[in-house]
């Protein structure tokens, strides 16, 4: 039976000519690219992400200590509130059955739907100023310091500082650190904000200026923390921040409230 | 040499082992694709035309799981498919009527042969038309296909088995 079968499947052998195969082997051949194998590509690709996670590892170590906005986390962020929204209106028993029951231009819904883009958005917002205090504090006390140290010490080469006027001096400075945190914290939470900064910084300036004077007899030419008030379009803002998206946001931000 | 390594070498850019692969198996995918699309010879050549310029770019994402011919088969469907897919509205322009009674009722059957092969599913499918049309050995169909001997005995087996009762299902209905 099987002999049977065999040959009546051998006599349904479809025919093939040697001019289709000639033909299609003519076109096809020729522009065979030379394909480099699969495996290859992805060790090179595993080597192109080994450098590039090797150069980031190496430039992650060199960032200063506050580091750039961190985008993944930006967007972390703006996918957890939008989680929060899908909940806020999943507390309002909003679903597609009611979107489709009651009409999508119903008022209730379109209030639904604009608080709940409006609140992402201030979410998002506000965690983006959260973000750039925490940045520019971080900046603040690393810098900070450092200034207070130089300016002791032009101090004490130009006035021959005594150990306890240079404690003093130093005493003074750090009250003049504290105001500018104070400062700063104040700029991106509301109170004294915008370009109102450097307002502010000069009046905490002029002040601290006064104790000095008082102390040494003389108005100092150093103060500490001067590039605070200017602080924002730099390295240490944030690799993705320019100074368009700073302007943009003390415009947006800095002159309200 | 097998199938494998002419595979290899052509992921590797080579053309000859290219070549070599479409002269080993061009038949065997263009009577695979006449089962696909029937005996519209124009049809049928430029599905395979598709097929190997898709296969041609495509083989460097080859991963092997598979045996080349079953892979090339696989395309060879999809593109005939496809085609038949766009084109279902056009006339098919079929071989030409054999003259004499004998003649047609012997391309009638033939058709009914390739109808019954088309309803077995591929593992089956695959071995038998590799042994029975394209006379390969068991171990070269185990080649082709990327399986053990042992594997294709089986399949060569229930494929027959499957094959005749599909044949007595499509003879007794006509």
């Amino acid at each position: 039976m099987h002999g049977d079968l065999d040959n009546l499947i051998r006599s349904a052998k479809p025919a093939t000519n040697d001019v289709a195969r000639q033909r299609v082997m003519a076109q096809v051949v020729p522009a065979f690219v030379p394909v480099v194998p699969t495996p290859w590509l992805r060790i090179a690709a595993a080597l192109v992400l080994a450098a590039a996670a090797g150069f980031a590892a190496v430039a992650w170590q060199s960032r200063p200590a506050t580091q750039g906005p961190d985008v993944v986390a930006e967007l972390q962020q703006d996918l957890a509130v939008a989680r929060a929204r899908v909940d806020a209106l999943n507390a309002r028993n909003l679903n597609v059955a009611d979107v489709s029951a009651d009409s999508p231009t119903a008022p209730w819904t379109q209030q639904a739907v604009a608080d709940a883009v409006r609140q992402a958005l201030e979410d998002r917002d506000r965690n983006r100023r959260e973000q750039h205090r925490e940045r520019h504090l971080a900046y603040a006390r690393r810098h900070y310091q450092q200034q207070v140290d130089a300016a002791v010490v032009s101090l004490r080469g130009e006035y021959r500082l005594s150990a306890e006027q240079e404690a003093e001096v130093r005493k003074v400075f750090a009250e003049h650190g504290t105001q500018v945190e104070t400062l700063i914290g104040r700029h991106y939470r509301g109170g004294p904000r915008g370009r109102d900064i450097s307002g502010d910084f000069d009046r905490i300036t002029q002040g601290t200026q006064g104790k000095l004077e008082t102390l040494l007899s003389v108005v100092p030419r150093i103060m500490p923390g001067a590039d605070l008030a200017e602080w924002g379009p730099n390295p240490d803002f944030g690799s993705t921040t320019d100074y368009e998206t700073w302007l943009n946001w003390n415009e947006q931000y800095g002159q309200a409230g | 040499m097998d199938t494998a390594a002419l595979v290899a070498r052509a992921q590797n850019g080579d053309r000859e082992a290219f070549a070599e692969l479409m002269r080993r198996f061009f038949d065997a995918v263009m009577r695979q694709i006449v089962l696909y699309v029937g005996a519209d010879r124009t049809t049928a050549d430029d599905v395979a035309q598709e097929t190997w310029w898709r296969i041609s770019r495509g083989i460097g994402g080859f991963s092997g799981r598979s045996g080349f011919y079953t892979w090339a088969c696989r395309i060879a469907r999809n593109e005939a498919h496809r085609r038949l897919k766009k084109y279902r509205a056009l006339p098919v322009l079929a071989e030409p009527v054999q003259d004499s009674k004998a003649e047609r009722d012997e391309h009638d059957r033939a058709e009914l042969v390739r109808e019954a092969l088309k309803r077995l599913p591929d593992k089956f499918r695959e071995p038998l038309v590799l042994e029975l049309w394209e006379e390969r050995s068991v171990r070269e169909i185990a080649d082709a296909l990327g399986l053990p001997e042992g594997t294709v005995k089986s399949r060569l087996f229930r494929a027959r088995e499957k094959f005749k009762e599909v044949w007595l299902e499509l003879t007794q209905g006509h």
